[in-house]
């Protein structure tokens, strides 16, 4: 007959998630086979992600938004362990070690976020507003595209969310990084959180109804083609195709390479005015470069993925932009296929 | 034409399968309803569509029994949406009536449930039965524990007292 010692460990982890710390010891106390059971290292580094907050899920978000802090936190002497080591010597608890590091994690993180005296917690909150500070300062001063400044900036708020796991500021800050960093898919999934622990914090909702509408909008409302793939990062087949044919419309000479001269005339026709020089280089500095052309010849300009790169990256700050620029190359903008050209 | 000609009504074929206890019960349950267990769902997925009965040797056919029950009641149930920004801490206070009715049960057959549903993999009868166990367990003492779940004391004074002493921290909350 099976009985609560005997459950399978898995099983007994299930259980031990939804009970409180002081549970768990009172089932420690029960008997030796249960007091074995509780000491597992796995319980307890789940029950440190279960409730001091998913930080290896705003990791790995992070990282996919170009902000890779992984090896900075495993590294860092400032917080608690909160993975158990990849190499775990196993014990002789078999199937699940228990060391005793586990709870030793949990425990640490445990008196961080719930410090046994009053001055201690205020001490720990004003560190946490101190740095909150700065990485707001930062993140308004900040020259755009700054990685490291980023992943600084990001780093901080793990070190405030170490104290204050249940902070809505750190998640939006994340998701804020991620927005800035064009990051659509991970900043709508950190501002979600963000909004989750507290939907009354404003910024979090403002974010939230900014990305969303942007990530609407790059999506296409209904009967609309989309402008990117779903992770809205590349484009969509859809503009894929429009882009070919954009292409071959604008490189007037049929070379394979749009030079500065194709450049400024699909300035001027999508933008209504002529731009300077100056801008044209740069933009081809910033997308393209030195291509060949179909001849075998060498010219600074764009060739089919430059061009397809400069309208993903547009899409992602403005799809509207994106979408008023097709019609003005001659497509819908809602399908994204080409209007018939009008009977002269 | 004759109407004797036309096409018959269509009929909903609802595919089913046999499910073995390890007691050689036979049972028969809808593939909507066997698909709830991981387990079945890939065997079946594997099989193709099957008239040899499956053999479920870890389950007797008492337990299986009330298992099938509780996958018919929630056949139409929508898919469990797996949300994985949603870190806060969910506890067992969110059982519906039905399923706190369906777990009254001996402590003997609420664990085969658990062994069951974890062998057959099906997912929310498996938080059902842990939730179960940890509201039998929440804000009780030890000695109380004990006699819930029928554990004899096998600690000395001074191992218990050690215990107690390196737990402390837990009790300050």
């Amino acid at each position: 007959m099976p009985v609560l010692e005997s459950l399978p460990q898995d099983v007994f982890i299930r259980i031990a998630h939804e009970l409180d710390p002081a549970d768990l010891t009172a089932l420690a106390l029960a008997s030796r086979a249960l007091c074995s059971r509780v000491q597992c290292d796995r319980l307890w580094i789940e029950k440190v992600a279960q409730d001091f907050g998913a930080r290896g899920l705003a990791l790995d978000l992070l990282a996919e938004a170009g902000v890779d802090i992984a090896e900075r936190v495993d590294a860092s002497a400032d917080l608690v362990p909160w993975q158990l080591p990849e190499h775990q010597p196993d014990g002789h608890g078999g199937a699940h070690g228990c060391s005793g590091f586990g709870m030793q994690c949990y425990r640490d993180r445990f008196l961080r976020v719930y410090p046994e005296s009053s001055d201690m917690r205020a001490s720990h909150a004003r560190n946490a507003e101190t740095m909150l500070d700065q990485v707001k300062l930062a993140l308004r001063d900040m020259q755009q595209d700054s990685d490291e400044a980023h992943a600084e900036a990001a780093f901080r708020l793990v070190l405030v969310q170490e104290y204050f796991p249940a902070s809505a500021e750190c998640y939006y800050l994340w998701a804020l990084i991620c927005f800035m960093r064009s990051a659509l898919g991970p900043a709508l999934a950190l501002a979600t959180i963000s909004h989750g622990i507290d939907g009354e914090f404003a910024p979090a909702q403002e974010l939230l109804a900014a990305v969303q509408s942007t990530v609407d909008s790059v999506c296409g409302a209904a009967g609309e083609a989309p402008l990117l793939d779903a992770s809205c990062s590349g484009p969509s087949p859809q503009l894929a195709a429009a882009m070919a044919v954009a292409f071959q419309r604008l490189d007037r000479d049929h070379d394979g390479v749009l030079n500065a001269a194709e450049l400024a005339a699909m300035v001027r026709l999508t933008n209504g005015q002529p731009v300077p020089a100056a801008m044209i280089a740069q933009m081809i500095n910033a997308f393209g470069g030195h291509m060949r052309t179909r001849s075998g010849h060498v010219c600074a300009g764009w060739n089919l993925d430059a061009l397809t790169h400069f309208y993903v990256t547009q899409t992602i700050q403005d799809p509207g932009e994106t979408r008023l620029d097709l019609e003005r190359l001659g497509f819908d903008p809602h399908t994204l296929q080409l209007k018939p050209t009008p009977a002269v | 034409m004759s109407a004797v000609d036309g096409p018959e009504p269509p009929v909903v074929q609802q595919i089913m399968v046999k499910l073995v206890s390890s007691d050689n019960e036979e049972f028969e349950v809808s593939m909507a309803v066997a698909e709830l267990s991981m387990l079945l769902k890939n065997m079946l997925g594997d099989l193709g569509e099957t008239e040899d009965a499956i053999p479920l040797p870890n389950v007797t056919g008492k337990v299986l029994a009330k298992v099938i029950e509780y996958c018919e009641h929630h056949q139409n149930d929508p898919p469990l949406i797996m949300d994985e920004y949603d870190d806060v801490p969910k506890r067992a206070d969110d059982i519906a009536p039905w399923d706190e009715m369906f777990m009254k049960v001996d402590q003997e057959m609420l664990f085969e449930i658990l062994l069951a549903s974890n062998y057959m993999d099906i997912k929310p009868l498996l938080d059902l039965g842990c939730k179960t166990v940890a509201n039998m367990i929440r804000g009780k003492s030890a000695e109380e524990i004990r006699k819930q779940f029928n554990i004899v004391n096998d600690f000395t004074e001074e191992e218990l007292a050690q215990i107690k002493k390196e737990n402390e921290w837990a009790e300050t909350n």
